[in-house]
């Protein structure tokens, strides 16, 4: 083969993420990869879309052994470092801003990580009561002044003519401000206002409260809070 | 409930220790990886022994993970893909092509015969399935099986030519060829 024909290094590509070649094409493949960054594209354009072909076999759940033997070989290395919240249904919101510190306290796996790579300026946050519940991605994109919030399913037992509403816990503030009401589908874009980026720095936790459709009224929530989360984290 | 963006979510977490994220990655995900390498190697018990051996790999090297790769979930898969073709390498000198020949002509309907699908399908994956399939459609029968052999049994240009008994420099010239037309159908 003319392996300086890009058109043939791109077929080579993807015979090579298919394994026909022999253990001396292959090497040879490998090296010129390495060399050539478009090729290694290619690599990676075959391995995406021939994907589907393993995906679009039935669905096998392997046994809970194999699952157990992973983690005894994961068990030891970096410690866990999730961040659970506590479940403080039916109490009042006040009541739950001096409970701040027993965040820590377990009932709900609220969830909470940085997304290293999502921007240098974004914060994010993963809202959730307990596994299997209501998920919500919360990313705040600072420099566009947006907030997102992404539902990515769940269920979360609310009437119609109800809404979640969430909000930010800030530092040295005695009020929650509203973020807005959480979708029950799709997701929700919100602008931010150049004095709430600045608060984000100072967020102490974000709250999900009950509320009427449409959110509360008052502009504090009116209903009990259902789940908190710890604050966003910037990325 | 999955969609792309969760599965970034918990691998980054991953990557930075966060086991209950793993947990979770491995959850939505094995079931998928699990089938593929079972249809691979055949064995139960080498798929699980494949499959323990991938994720261990996927918790070590989870911040190798970047969105250029494509999706989570191919990039998982690939992982998986290629453990297994390094274990039919390993092992294929023992292995008698003979044995498997009730199946070769029998992969395309096979793998036709969807089982029921996850979420994870419907959200992430049904189109770029759907463009695959309309692809792998325009190739010619010979070609189509080709490809899908190569990917589920891992055969080598040799092994084709063996199995659909034409010579290899056929066989090296018409995959080539469905490859291209591959690649010019999913472009267009």
């Amino acid at each position: 083969m003319n392996y300086s024909n890009p058109q043939l290094q791109n077929l080579l590509a993807a015979e090579y993420v298919l394994g026909l070649l022999t253990p001396r094409a292959r090497r040879r493949f490998e090296s010129l990869r390495d060399a050539q960054p478009a090729l290694r594209q290619e690599q990676i354009y075959w391995e995406a879309r021939l994907a589907a072909l393993g995906l679009r076999l039935a669905q096998t759940s392997p046994p809970e052994a194999v699952w157990i033997r992973i983690e005894r070989c994961i068990t030891g290395e970096t410690p866990a470092k999730y961040v659970r919240a506590s479940l403080l249904d039916r109490i009042g919101f006040w009541q739950f801003v001096a409970m701040t510190a027993a965040l820590a306290a377990i009932t709900m796996g609220v969830l909470l990580r940085q997304v290293p790579d999502a921007g240098a300026m974004d914060y994010v946050a993963i809202v959730q009561a307990n596994q299997g519940d209501g998920l919500w991605m919360i990313t705040a994109d600072m420099t566009r002044r947006q907030l997102r919030c992404k539902f990515m399913g769940g269920n979360y037992p609310i009437l119609d003519n109800q809404d979640l509403e969430l909000w930010l816990l800030v530092k040295g503030e005695a009020a929650p401000i509203s973020l807005g009401v959480l979708p029950k589908q799709g997701e929700m874009m919100m602008e931010l206002k150049p004095a709430l980026v600045a608060k984000f720095s100072r967020a102490a936790g974000l709250a999900v409260s009950l509320e009427p459709a449409g959110g509360s009224s008052t502009g504090a929530p009116s209903g009990p809070v259902l789940f908190t989360a710890p604050p966003p984290v910037k990325t | 409930m999955i969609d792309p963006e969760l599965l970034t979510h918990w691998l980054q977490a991953s990557a930075r220790g966060d086991r209950r994220a793993f947990q979770s990655l491995y959850r939505a995900t094995s079931p998928h990886l699990f089938s593929l390498l079972l249809r691979m190697l055949k064995r139960r018990e080498l798929a699980e022994e494949a499959l323990q051996d991938c994720f261990v790999r996927i918790w070590q090297k989870a911040d190798s993970y970047a969105p250029d790769r494509g999706t989570p979930l191919a990039w998982l898969m690939t992982i998986a893909r290629y453990r297994a073709l390094d274990l039919i390498r390993r092992k294929r000198p023992e292995v008698s092509l003979e044995n498997d020949e009730g199946e070769t002509l029998e992969v395309a309907d096979d793998v036709n015969d969807n089982g029921p699908q996850g979420p994870l399908e419907a959200s992430m994956t049904s189109q770029s399935l759907a463009e695959l399939d309309r692809c792998l459609e325009t190739l010619q029968d010979l070609q189509r099986q080709s490809v899908l052999l190569a990917y589920y049994e891992g055969y080598t240009h040799e092994e084709l030519a063996e199995q659909l008994d034409k010579p290899l420099g056929t066989v090296k010239s018409w995959v080539r060829r469905g490859l291209q037309r591959l690649r010019e159908c999913l472009e267009a």
